[in-house]
């Protein structure tokens, strides 16, 4: 990084050397600068962070990837050439050509336009699921680990349960209550979603309320709420950012299994796992009907893993093994 | 005195009583659980301290010392354990009064200051913001006053340049100075007490003595009481009047400073004194207290001491000793402090 500038007026009047200390790791202060991450002074966390995920290349690409996906999920009906659900037997399976870019499915609908409508509802289900369970599970979690106590004890043993039921199963019988239906799913999978994100807050929660800037910060006078809101909470983050990003190619996962099972989007809409379910039944005829959606599920799942990695090698945060199924 | 106004004042402040802040039998107990017995951390402490005067509290580790501070604050109960004992802060007592009370108090009237300056500010808001925020939540005003009394504090905590200091995040200071920052934001409401837990145990020995210095000029301008938590003998030396001795969660001995130095009248009080390295006379081995520091949890019929001690009598291990006094203004807990002869520190420290 760049060297800090030394004014004049840094070591005038001054008895001390500590000025030139932090700028100069020297060998006499072992708490100098020396194991910090390079950052230029003055600059805010959030730039700095921003600064080194876009040196991190292969981040920055599945990055570029994931907002590419959003953009074309948004955009959708500019971008598709075909209406989705236009329904042309006479052309039904044709292979990938110039007029159909991925070709067509059994019934002549344009593969291609499919797909990106399909985006909006796969990618839109995982945010929902994702946004639900944050919401549902990051603030009890910061707040059980941030007081402890019973109320921690209560409601980490409700995670407790909540977790010995497998995602999957508990979001097949959450649909199974809710109905079919790509919202129900978006939900059951945001509920199964929540214990994670319960899990990371309060691990993080609990990791930041034993740091010294909380005691200090209580020495100073705080009030618990205080403490929680400006302390707590943005050092707690970074954790709860990279499980977010993860959880985000979860979500996707979940729509397509879900989704293939039939719990999902219900015909004629697309979604990349409704699409990939009804593809099986041609496996034999026209594999492209299978290959393009599971390529699309598991390059989308790849960019959101990829970029949970780079944010967590940033943010310097450290994951623990467990990974949700 | 109900409430202490908190006008801007630099003179010291008296209080009907005198001292700024002081402790009385004060014990922190871990309480009992699943068959295992409560457990005494501190045992009995009473301190004292008066407006513009420095004690030092010294000990080994699991002397209580820093325990004793905290619990004084309020600050230990959410660890569950249980606090006994009066503690009144310029003739007020504060002991009994709720957590919500004890927050105006906190950073107000009474601060601290911790060990460790590389993580006692948040990293995730720039040095000026976090003492502006403490300013502001004690003593209201704008925004804008509370910036310049942010830029005044680190002004009189020897931050150079404290303008662009103050709009850094605590990385990208040293040690020195972010120790600097936290004197400033503990001195930003000009509090009555002081205290200075292990402050500079962590900075290297240069960067200590500039912080020493700093913390009695302070006092000197600021009028408040200082006191100074350390198991470092020099540093009390260099600036305390007063000092308690800690041994096993109680006060073994206290007193002036140079009463101690010179004559000390408690065994661990020689011991302490006997492992000071020395610049004077020949250079020879530095002594040791042979054994370790009983475990709390554990129960000693009489001086908690007596297992270490080299004056060990039947005497000692009968009942628990008594604080008593052993010279003017000096306290021992040794029930054979008139019998024994101990050396204190010869010539000029």
């Amino acid at each position: 990084m760049t060297a800090p500038i030394h004014t004049s007026e840094d070591d005038a009047g001054l008895s001390n050397g500590s000025t030139s200390v932090g700028d100069i790791p020297s060998p006499a202060d072992p708490r100098s600068d020396v194991e910090d991450l390079p950052s230029a002074p003055g600059r805010s966390f959030v730039s700095n962070v921003a600064h080194r995920f876009a040196k991190d290349r292969v981040a920055m690409v599945a990055a570029i990837i994931l907002a590419l996906l959003v953009l074309t999920a948004l955009c959708a009906p500019l971008i598709a050439p075909y209406d989705p659900n236009e329904v042309d037997p006479v052309n039904s399976f044709q292979p990938p050509s110039a007029h159909h870019l991925f070709g067509t499915d059994d019934i002549g609908r344009d593969y291609l336009s499919r797909m990106i409508y399909g985006a909006r509802l796969s990618l839109g289900s995982a945010l929902i699921a994702v946004m639900l369970g944050f919401a549902i599970g990051v603030v009890p979690g910061l707040v059980a680990g941030y007081r402890r106590g019973l109320l921690d004890m209560i409601a980490s043993r409700i995670v407790d349960a909540m977790m010995c039921i497998p995602g999957l199963i508990l979001a097949i019988t959450l649909v199974a209550v809710l109905g079919p239906g790509i919202y129900q799913l978006s939900v059951a999978v945001g509920i199964a979603f929540a214990p994670r994100f319960y899990r990371v807050a309060r691990g993080a929660a609990l990791s930041v309320g034993a740091e010294t800037y909380i005691k200090s910060a209580r020495a100073a006078g705080a009030r618990s709420s205080r403490i929680l809101a400006r302390h707590v909470v943005p050092n707690a983050l970074p954790p709860i950012i990279v499980q977010g990003s993860l959880m985000f190619g979860f979500g996707v996962l979940a729509e397509a299994g879900l989704s293939f099972l039939g719990m999902g989007a219900q015909p004629p809409s697309a979604s990349w796992g409704s699409m990939l379910q009804r593809g099986t039944r041609f496996l034999l005829q026209a594999q492209y009907l299978t290959i393009i959606p599971g390529l699309m599920i598991m390059s989308t799942i790849l960019a959101a893993n990829t970029v949970g990695d780079g944010l967590q090698s940033v943010l310097g945060v450290r994951r623990t093994k467990e990974q949700p199924k | 005195m109900t409430t202490t106004t908190t006008s801007v004042t630099t003179g010291p402040r008296t209080p009907a009583n005198g001292a700024a802040l002081s402790i009385c039998n004060l014990t922190v107990t871990l309480p009992a659980s699943e068959g295992r017995p409560a457990v005494p951390l501190v045992r009995d402490v009473s301190l004292e301290v008066r407006p513009g005067e420095c004690l030092g509290i010294v000990g080994e580790s699991g002397a209580g010392k820093s325990l004793t501070c905290y619990a004084a604050l309020g600050l230990v109960q959410r660890s569950g354990l249980a606090v006994e004992g009066e503690v009144a802060l310029m003739g007020r007592r504060i002991s009994g009064l709720s957590q919500r009370e004890l927050m105006k108090v906190r950073g107000d009237q009474i601060s601290i200051i911790f060990q460790e300056p590389s993580v006692s500010l948040d990293p995730s808001y720039t040095v000026g913001n976090q003492i502006a925020e403490v300013v502001r939540w004690h003593k209201g005003g704008t925004r804008r006053a509370a910036w310049e009394r942010t830029i005044e504090c680190l002004q009189l905590a020897g931050v150079p340049n404290p303008e662009r200091r103050a709009k850094e995040y605590p990385h990208t200071l040293s040690g020195g100075l972010r120790q600097r920052a936290m004197i400033a934001l503990a001195i930003s409401c000009e509090p009555e007490v002081l205290i200075a837990d292990e402050a500079t145990t962590a900075l290297d020995v240069t960067i200590q003595a500039q912080i020493l210095s700093l913390l009695r000029d302070l006092r000197d301008r600021l009028g408040m009481a200082l006191i100074v938590v350390t198991h470092d003998l020099g540093v009390v030396a260099d600036s305390c009047e007063q000092v308690a001795v800690m041994y096993g969660g109680q006060v073994v001995e206290s007193g002036p400073v140079d009463q101690i130095f010179h004559s000390p009248t408690h065994p661990y009080t020689q011991g302490l004194l006997d492992s000071m390295p020395s610049m004077i006379g020949r250079s020879s081995a530095i002594r040791h207290i042979a054994g370790v520091v009983p475990p709390a949890d554990l129960t000693l019929p009489g001086c908690r001491f007596a297992p270490r001690c080299t004056h060990t009598t039947a005497e000692c291990v009968a009942a628990p000793p008594a604080l008593e006094r052993s010279g003017p203004s000096q306290w021992s807990r040794c029930v054979r402090h008139d019998q024994i002869e101990l050396r204190g520190v010869r010539g000029d420290h």
